[in-house]
C-alpha cells in the first residue's frame, strides 16, 4: 500500500490545466495514471470508481464504513489494466439517514483545509481508518456527500485544482479536486463531492420514502 | 457556530466550535445583508447572494459566491507569509439543494498564525478609511491571486478585529452598487458581532469590494459594543 501513497499523480496539475484550457464540458479532467473517477447510480447505490494504473498491488479487500451498513470502499487488483482499482459503494439509503440526523461532526479535508466548493467548508464526516493508509475520509451533509481519498498527487504544499466532475452520461454532478500535502507534509489526496440536487436529490428523497 | 446565510433570507445552518480567543465575540455568523439592513429583505449585494464566515479548528474560512460567475475549474494557493492560510475559487456546491451555479471564493487562515505576524496600519486599497473603524486603519496584510497581474486581496488584523477586502465589480444584471450597504451581524444572542460592507468605486470601477469586518470584544469592548465598530 506504500506504493499507493507514493504514487506520482505528478502531472495531476498539467492535465487538469490542460483539460481547463480545453472548456471539455460533460468530460472530468484527464489524470494520467487514473482512469476515472466514474460515477454512476446502479441498485441504490452511488458507486465512484478509480483506477490506479501505476500501483500493482498482489492483495486487496473491501472495508465497511461505520454508520453507513449498505455502503463499503474497496481496494482491488485491476484486472484489466494490472493496475488497482479503488471503489466506493454509497448506499442512497445510508446517506438518506445520516443527512437528517446531523449527529457527525463538521470537518474539513485533512489537515484542517477546507472543502472545495462548500461555503462552510465543512461538512459531517465520517473517517474511514485503513490499516497502512492514512484515513479515507466520507462526507455526508444534509444536501452533499463525498469522499477524500488520501494519495500522493505531486502538487506542491498548500496547492490545490478543482474541476467540475460529471458522471458517465456527461452531466454534471459535482466537484473533483486534488490537493497537495497540508503544512506538515501529510494529507494530500483527491476529493470528490456530489451535492444532493437535481437528479441525485430525487434518487436520495426516494431512498428516504423507502 | 456558523451560519451560511443568504443575502436575499437568513439561513443558519449549523454550529461549529468557537477559537477559543474569539468565542466571546461570536464572530461566526451569517446573516441576510438586505434583511437585517432595512427589514425588508430585499436589498442585496448585486450577484454575490451567499456569504459565510466560521471558524473551524482554529481555522477562519470566510467565502462568498459570485453568482454570475460560473467556472468549470478552480483551485487553490497559499497565501504568502501566513503559515497554513489559502485563497481559493472553486465551482460552487450547494448546500440547500439549489443548482450547481456560480463561483466560490474562500479563505482560510490560520488564526493562530496570523496572530503572530505584524504588518503596517493601511485603510481601503485607495486610500478612503476603513468604515467604522476608529482611524480608519488597521494593520494590513496584501497578496495577489494569479501572479502579477492578478487580483489583490487585503487582510486586516488588530488585537481588535479582523478583516478582510476582496475588490470585486458589484453588479449583476446591469445594476451597479451605487453607495455602500452595510449591515450588522448578530449571534444567537442579539449581540452585534460584526459587519459587512459592499463597497462602491469611486470613479475607475477598479476599488468596488466586498469589506468584512469583525471586531474582537476583549481589548477594549464588550459584547453589545464590541471591538472597533463605532
Amino acid at each position: 500500500m506504500t506504493k499507493l501513497k507514493s504514487l506520482v499523480l505528478g502531472v495531476m496539475i498539467v492535465s487538469m490545466a490542460t483539460a481547463c484550457g480545453k472548456g471539455a464540458a460533460g468530460k472530468n479532467p484527464v489524470i494520467p495514471g487514473v482512469q476515472g473517477p466514474d460515477v454512476t447510480y446502479v441498485d441504490g447505490n452511488f458507486m465512484m470508481s478509480v483506477v490506479l494504473s501505476q500501483v500493482n498491488l498482489t492483495g486487496g479487500g473491501t472495508i465497511p464504513i461505520p454508520n453507513m451498513p449498505n455502503s463499503s470502499f474497496e481496494i482491488s487488483p485491476d484486472l484489466q489494466s494490472a493496475g488497482t482499482l479503488v471503489a466506493v459503494s454509497l448506499s442512497a439509503t445510508d446517506i438518506a439517514a445520516l443527512t437528517g440526523a446531523n449527529l457527525l461532526n463538521p470537518t474539513e479535508l485533512p489537515g484542517n483545509r477546507p472543502l472545495p466548493g462548500v461555503a462552510s467548508g465543512a461538512l459531517p464526516a465520517i473517517a474511514v481508518q485503513v490499516p497502512q493508509w492514512d484515513n479515507m475520509v466520507f462526507y455526508v451533509g444534509p444536501n452533499i456527500f463525498g469522499v477524500f481519498v488520501p494519495v500522493t498527487t505531486g502538487l506542491p504544499a498548500g496547492y490545490g485544482l478543482d474541476a467540475d466532475l460529471y458522471n458517465t452520461a456527461g452531466t454534471q454532478v459535482g466537484l473533483i479536486g486534488g490537493y497537495g500535502p497540508d503544512t506538515t507534509g501529510k494529507n494530500a489526496g483527491i476529493v470528490v463531492l456530489i451535492p444532493i440536487t437535481g437528479a441525485v436529490a430525487n434518487i436520495v428523497n426516494n431512498a428516504r420514502k423507502n | 457556530m456558523t451560519y451560511t446565510f443568504d443575502l436575499a433570507r437568513r439561513v443558519p445552518q449549523k454550529s461549529l466550535p468557537l477559537y477559543q480567543q474569539l468565542t466571546a465575540a461570536g464572530i461566526c455568523f451569517a446573516f441576510a445583508l438586505g434583511a437585517t439592513s432595512c427589514g425588508s429583505g430585499k436589498n442585496s449585494i448585486p450577484g454575490v447572494p451567499t456569504f459565510s464566515v466560521g471558524v473551524v479548528q482554529n481555522n477562519l474560512i470566510a467565502s462568498f459566491v459570485a453568482s454570475d460567475l460560473n467556472t468549470t475549474v478552480g483551485g487553490s494557493i497559499p497565501i504568502p507569509d501566513l503559515t497554513g492560510a489559502t485563497v481559493s475559487m472553486s465551482p460552487y456546491l450547494p448546500t440547500d439543494g439549489g443548482p450547481i451555479k456560480g463561483t466560490l471564493f474562500s479563505f482560510d487562515i490560520d488564526l493562530t498564525a496570523l496572530s503572530s505576524s505584524s504588518s503596517a496600519d493601511a485603510g481601503l486599497p485607495d486610500g478612503r478609511p476603513l468604515p467604522d473603524v476608529t482611524g480608519g486603519q488597521l494593520p494590513r496584510w496584501s497578496f495577489q491571486i494569479g501572479g502579477a497581474t492578478g487580483e489583490t486581496i487585503y487582510l486586516y488584523l488588530a488585537d481588535e478585529a479582523f478583516a478582510i477586502f476582496v475588490p470585486l465589480p458589484l453588479e449583476s444584471n446591469g445594476v451597479t452598487l451605487g453607495s455602500t450597504i452595510s449591515a450588522t451581524f448578530t449571534d444567537e444572542h442579539g449581540n452585534v458581532v460584526g459587519k459587512i460592507y459592499a463597497i462602491p468605486s469611486v470613479s475607475n470601477g477598479n476599488s468596488s469590494g466586498l469589506l468584512v469586518l469583525l471586531p474582537f470584544p476583549g481589548q477594549s469592548g464588550s459584547s453589545s459594543n464590541p471591538g472597533t465598530l463605532n
